[in-house]
């Protein structure tokens, strides 16, 4: 399940990463999209995925969710990257989310795993993203970063 | 040697080793014990007859580890300055202790401490109900590789310590000093492995933010220093002070109590903490050291705090003390030190699978600590955690045999006698060099116009304003804080030390600040410490706290002991520490070394300045007396208290120049202590309105800051200001460091008074405030050397931090 | 009429921090203050019913994980929903602070059930209970920030937690998601209509705050605390267990906090002691 900041809205943890990515001396990132991704493991009907979607993961005002492969695609120049943690680091937003579904008497979800994507948006080198993924998105220390291009 | 392997836990004898396998061992297993510790290990194995066990290994070494054991401040030093060597057989306790010690007895009846160097944290006396607790840690190497997890937890840690001091304060704040490289380091000359200091620089201030914030401690006081030489290896000082009822000071684990884990699961976080932080770090530091750094989880550690806060009022433990370095081995280890201690390593409760039993051992997993509960008061404690969702469980328990029994699925996989562990470690001997260096003393026309240098000296990063740091911590939770970190007209002037009154309702108080003098350091570590201690003292009597009731605590970070400069300066250092204590009266309550601050760039060791933190804090009967440092009000006279001496070396004024000069600041503590007492008189009977310790940069910047904090002007008379015959230029006078200096705003109607309690002392009227925009300083020649508009001042001074 | 002093549960969970000022801010306004944590009402060893006035305090609940207030607002709504239903239809005053401003705002109590045609769409969901119609965002500022703020209260509220406040009063914020938003313009207006929008941002001399730092994390129309229809259910980000005595103000030594003991954050408080007294 992945949940996005809706369209129109100031997204300053983006705006942040942005500057972040410029205070490292490097140009060309226009836009840095950050996308919450939830990992459900369990056996949930389709009934469940939205209720988890609309009434827990996504706020109902300012996020939309996508479930399974209906993740919209992004185009352009730039790149996708997926930050994980490393096996048998403690994923506390995991365990809250789990929490959560079993809240709301949802009793098929077995474990969450949340990982975070960004959309990099801008002409940028694989050598740079490279270099912003360690310096920046990823913490390699307790977190496994995989980058491909849009 | 012999190595047999007999899952889970290896046998290494050390019975037949050489030196050379001895000294393989311990660099292999990254125990980072010398020859002389792996003989005396060798010793013990051969008297018992028997090999190690890799548990047993692990554990010596963490509570060997000079992390744990202080080996450097407590060990032989040959000391030579100017040619004439001296022996001095443990630093610490001839400094620091014996200044506490001195300051103790002289006092008396009036003695605030209540327990020193002994606990996690020191222990002063507060009010009819409480103590207060107070501890500063430095969380240095994982900080230079993770500046967040390394940041997390460093304030995780030192939370844990007050909390896990007696019987448990609760912590009511935190403060915070950080030392990077300046932020403006080009890109391109960045060395390999190491992170660029703005990215560490806003790392460790997400660390520290998103920990304290989310504990609930509000964050009152800190300060961010610049030196190149922090590049690879930045100082983050963490510091916790706490609450603590009169009766729940003492702590003692008895024999049949249970060994009891709370908080966070064990897993291999952590791994080598307190021995990597005895080691140098290089290039590769990142990548082999990584399992050093850990992840904090506050929500957890707040679960923790919750449920310990309510067990200790019902007084259900009788001992308590937190997984730092070492984990278990130590919390255990120590708690058990004088009876005696059984571990079951099979039950902690892991966060995965596949630990070795050393790893569970050794394993520095946060938000964890370990209490001593007697078996008739378990079911209860368990009871309250359950109601809080906090996991704990019993892993052992005390006993009365003196040994430290490991026990892992029904064997034993290690048995330590409790005093070879604790007192076993062979002293160590260094030699230290002192050598007085002498820099070039500069020569240059005095300006007559000191416009430009002002405006440089409040953009320099030391000086400029920090509010992008502080916004970003709570400083308002728990509803204590009285006198902010930030004040003025604005809520944007730099406070010389926070207020709290943490007893919501009452008005009684303290004061928290700090001094670090890092730039006096080249020239003389002596008076950079003694600066050191007069800043924070100055810092807390500025607001109006007594400066008879005022505790210090001391920080030192600093190079590799190895090297005879690096341990020559620390000697120099402890020696201000003693005699200016003593002289000011006032007890050191707790502090913490931290060595093997250097980065080896190719094939050169970079050592930090020598960095040594001071933390205060000063009891206040009321706070609605505290003054803070913003200009109040046009027609009051403006004093300054302190004489201004030809200190300019190692000042802001010279380094904005490039120069580094050699007269440095001295602290004359007897006078300042009279200076301070006064000043507390002054300020508790109504007649200051505004109070400005003078630092970085000295009288003119801090004329500008008391000037645009409070929005209104100043004019000042130079030659007014109490000086000795030596200072005769106008840069001297107002950007000399000198210690113990006050401006002081006093109230116009109650000037009279201001002037009998400041009678016989270095102080004299020297202006006015102003209803204009305008700072003007009048030279010594009475023509204006400084004339500003306070909005552009405050604007140089809010520019370089302003993220 | 309420003999005694009014009961006030102060509601804890994992993450809260606020709890013992606020408990002392609801003891020094006259009640009798219990802090309890959510699970004792979840295991029934307690009930909300028992209580005259609640409060959920600040702080960051199960670590403000998704969203903050999220996790605490969903536990609420499915595992408490029954009680705190019956509370409510009792009249009796909730206020929620900071975290319990947005744990209230995502469960749908605030700004409250009323009929725009976006609550009607989402209705047709199938969701029985209040959907949500509003929410807070990430401060456009993108971090967390402790400030001191201005706030003007609306004239023409309802709310029972601003008698005896002054037009104009300053209370300190800290949050890092504290940004009001609606599902639309008409909610907007309705709230704005109704003399919900309880609190505004302003400058020190009460004009609009013209954005930041005046309004310190970009909310529509300023507005940082809003109540429901009945006005007995309030919530705000701003801190006014903070603001208790006058030397909590930030220039206190400047002579701008007033004289007396109290300051501006005691009113609310007060109020809603009051109200439980003649009302419950």
């Amino acid at each position: 399940m992945e949940v996005y900041i809706k369209n129109g809205l100031v997204d300053a943890a983006g705006e942040g990463l942005k500057k972040d990515v410029s205070d490292l001396g490097i140009r060309g990132v226009y836009a840095v999209k950050p996308i919450h991704v939830y990992e459900i493991d369990g056996d949930l009907s389709r009934e469940d995925v939205a209720r988890i979607g609309a009434e827990l993961l996504a706020d109902a005002v300012s996020q939309e969710y996508h479930a399974g492969d209906s993740s919209p695609r992004f185009t352009g120049e730039g790149w996708v990257v997926d930050v994980r943690y490393h096996p048998g680091v403690t994923d506390t937003a995991g365990a809250s989310t789990l929490k959560g579904i079993r809240d709301m008497r949802i009793r098929g979800a077995v474990s969450v795993r949340t990982s975070m994507r960004y959309i990099v948006k801008g002409g940028i080198s694989k050598h740079h993203m490279d270099a912003v993924c360690r310096k920046l998105l990823a913490n390699t220390v307790i977190q496994t970063y995989a980058m491909k291009r849009l | 040697m012999k190595k047999t392997r007999t899952s889970p836990v290896e046998k290494i004898d050390l019975r037949g080793a050489t030196d050379a396998e001895l000294e393989r061992i311990s660099s292999e297993r990254l125990l980072a014990l010398n020859l002389r510790e792996m003989k005396e290990l060798q010793r013990y194995y051969v008297s018992r007859g028997r090999p190690a066990t890799d548990v047993e290994l692990e554990c010596i070494a963490q509570t060997w580890s000079e992390h744990c054991k202080h080996k450097v401040f407590n060990g032989i030093t040959r000391f030579v300055e100017n040619g004439r060597e001296e022996l001095i057989d443990n630093l610490f306790l001839n400094t620091i202790v014996r200044a506490t010690e001195d300051v103790r007895r002289a006092r008396g009846k009036r003695d605030i401490c209540v327990s020193v160097f002994r606990d996690n944290a020191g222990v002063i006396r507060f009010d009819s109900r409480y103590n207060l607790a107070f501890k500063v840690e430095t969380h240095n190497h994982p900080s230079a590789l993770d500046p967040y997890g390394g940041a997390n937890t460093g304030i995780g840690g030192v939370i844990r310590d007050p909390l896990g001091t007696g019987l448990g304060a609760k912590p009511v704040f935190c403060t915070d000093v950080f030392c990077f490289a300046a932020p403006d380091f080009p890109h391109e000359k960045l060395p390999k492995g190491v992170l660029h200091p703005k990215r560490i620089c806003k790392g460790v201030v997400a660390g520290v933010r998103d920990y304290g914030n989310k504990m609930g401690i509000p964050t009152v006081n800190g300060s961010v220093q610049f030196d190149r030489r922090y590049l690879g290896n930045p100082i983050v000082y963490c510091g916790t002070g706490g609450l603590i009822p009169r009766d729940r000071c003492v702590k003692r684990a008895r024999p049949g109590d249970l060994v009891v884990a709370i908080g966070g699961r064990t897993g291999r976080d952590g791994i080598h903490g307190a021995t990597f932080a005895s080691l140098e770090l290089d290039d590769e530091s990142e990548v082999t050291s990584s399992s050093a750094v850990q992840i904090g989880n506050p929500i957890e550690e707040k679960k923790m705090l919750d449920v310990i806060l309510q067990a200790r009022g019902e007084k259900l433990y009788n001992s308590i003390t937190d997984c730092g370095a070492g984990g278990f081995s130590s919390a255990v280890g120590e708690m058990g030190q004088n009876i005696g201690a059984e571990l079951r390593l099979e039950r902690a409760p892991l966060k995965y699978g596949g630990l070795l039993p050393w790893e569970i051992l050794l394993s520095e997993a946060q938000e964890r600590m370990i209490l001593a509960v007697p078996p008739e008061n378990l079911d209860r404690f368990m009871e309250l955690c359950r109601a809080d969702d906090v996991e704990a469980t019993v892993i052992g328990k005390f006993k009365d045999d003196k040994k430290f029994s490991i026990f892992y699925k029904n064997s034993r996989v290690g048995e330590l006698d409790m005093d070879f562990l604790h007192r076993g470690v062979p002293r160590i001997e260094r030699r230290a060099v002192w050598k007085k260096p002498a820099f070039k003393e500069p020569v240059f026309p005095a300006p007559s116009n000191l416009n430009p240098y002002l405006h440089r000296a409040l953009s320099w990063w030391d000086v400029a304003s920090k509010e992008w740091v502080v916004r970003q911590y709570d400083h308002e939770v728990q509803g204590g804080c009285v006198l902010k970190p930030l004040q003025g007209a604005e809520n944007d002037g730099p406070g010389d030390a926070a207020v709290l009154a943490p007893v919501l309702g009452a008005t009684h108080g303290f004061a928290v600040s700090h001094g670090i003098s890092i730039r006096y350091g080249d020239i003389d570590p002596y008076h950079m410490a003694a600066s050191a201690i007069d800043e924070a003292l100055r810092g807390a009597a500025a607001v109006g706290a007594d400066p008879d009731r005022t505790a210090i605590l001391d920080n030192f970070a600093w190079g590799n002991p190895d090297k005879p400069d690096r341990l020559g300066a620390l000697v120099r250092a402890a020696r201000a520490c003693r005699d200016v204590a003593a002289t000011f009266l006032t007890p050191f309550i707790s502090g913490k070394d931290s060595f093997y601050n250097e980065f080896t760039i190719g094939n050169r060791s970079i050592a930090v300045p020598p960095t040594l933190l001071i933390s205060a804090v000063g009891l206040i009967d009321d706070v609605r007396r505290c003054v803070s440092m913003d200009a109040k009000e046009p027609g009051n006279p403006v004093y300054v208290l302190g004489r201004t001496y030809d200190e300019t070396g190692g000042s802001v004024y010279f380094r904005v120049r490039g120069y580094t000069g050699n007269k440095v600041p001295r602290v004359r503590a007897r006078i300042a202590k009279e200076q301070m007492l006064a000043l507390h008189r002054a300020i508790n009977e109504g007649t200051v309105r505004a109070c400005h310790d003078v630092s970085d940069g000295g009288l003119a910047v801090a004329f500008a800051e008391m000037a645009f904090a409070g929005g209104f002007g100043m004019t000042i008379n130079s030659g007014k200001i109490p000086r000795d015959p030596l200072v005769t230029r106008n840069d001297t006078l107002l950007f000399s460091e000198s210690n113990s200096r006050f401006v002081i705003e006093v109230d116009r109607k109650k000037e009279k008074r201001f002037r009998e309690i400041t009678a016989g002392l270095q102080c004299r009227k020297v202006g006015t405030v102003t209803a204009g925009g305008e700072l003007i300083v009048l030279g010594l020649e009475a023509k204006p050397v400084i004339r500003a508009k306070l909005d552009s001042l405050k604007s140089s001074w809010k520019k370089p931090l302003g993220w | 009429m309420l003999s005694g002093r009014p009961k006030v549960l102060v509601l804890r969970t994992a993450g809260t921090n606020c709890d013992a000022e606020t408990a002392h801010a609801c003891s020094a306004a006259g009640g009798d203050v219990e802090i309890l944590h959510v699970n004792r009402f979840i295991r029934g060893e307690r009930k909300l019913d028992d209580f005259h006035f609640l409060v959920i305090p600040g702080g960051f609940s199960y670590g403000d994980d998704v969203s903050a207030g999220r996790i605490l607002a969903n536990e609420i709504r499915f595992k408490l929903g029954g009680q705190l239903a019956s509370f409510v239809g009792g009249g009796k005053p909730v206020l929620g602070i900071c975290n319990g401003f947005q744990v209230l705002v995502k469960t749908g109590l605030l700004p409250g059930a009323f009929r725009t045609s976006a609550a009607k769409r989402r209705q047709t969901h199938g969701s029985p209970r209040p959907s949500q119609q509003a929410t807070l965002f990430n401060n456009d500022s993108g971090r967390f920030e402790c400030r001191w703020v201005y706030l003007r209260r609306a004239e023409n509220t309802r709310c029972i937690f601003t008698n005896g406040l002054p037009e104009m009063i300053q209370l300190p914020v800290a949050h890092g998601e504290g940004k009001v938003m609606f599902d639309s313009e008409e909610t907007k207006n309705q709230v704005i209509e109704n003399g919900q929008a309880v609190f505004r941002y302003t400058d020190e001399k009460g004009r609009a705050a013209a954005g930041y730092p005046c309004n310190p994390n970009g909310s529509d129309d300023d507005i940082a605390g809003m109540c429901d229809p009945t006005g007995l259910i309030f919530g705000l980000m701003p801190h006014p267990e903070r603001h208790v005595f006058t030397y909590q103000h930030p220039r206190w030594t400047r002579g701008e906090a007033g004289g007396g003991i109290h300051g501006d954050g005691f009113p609310v408080f007060r109020s809603a002691i009051v109200y439980a007294k003649r009302n419950l």
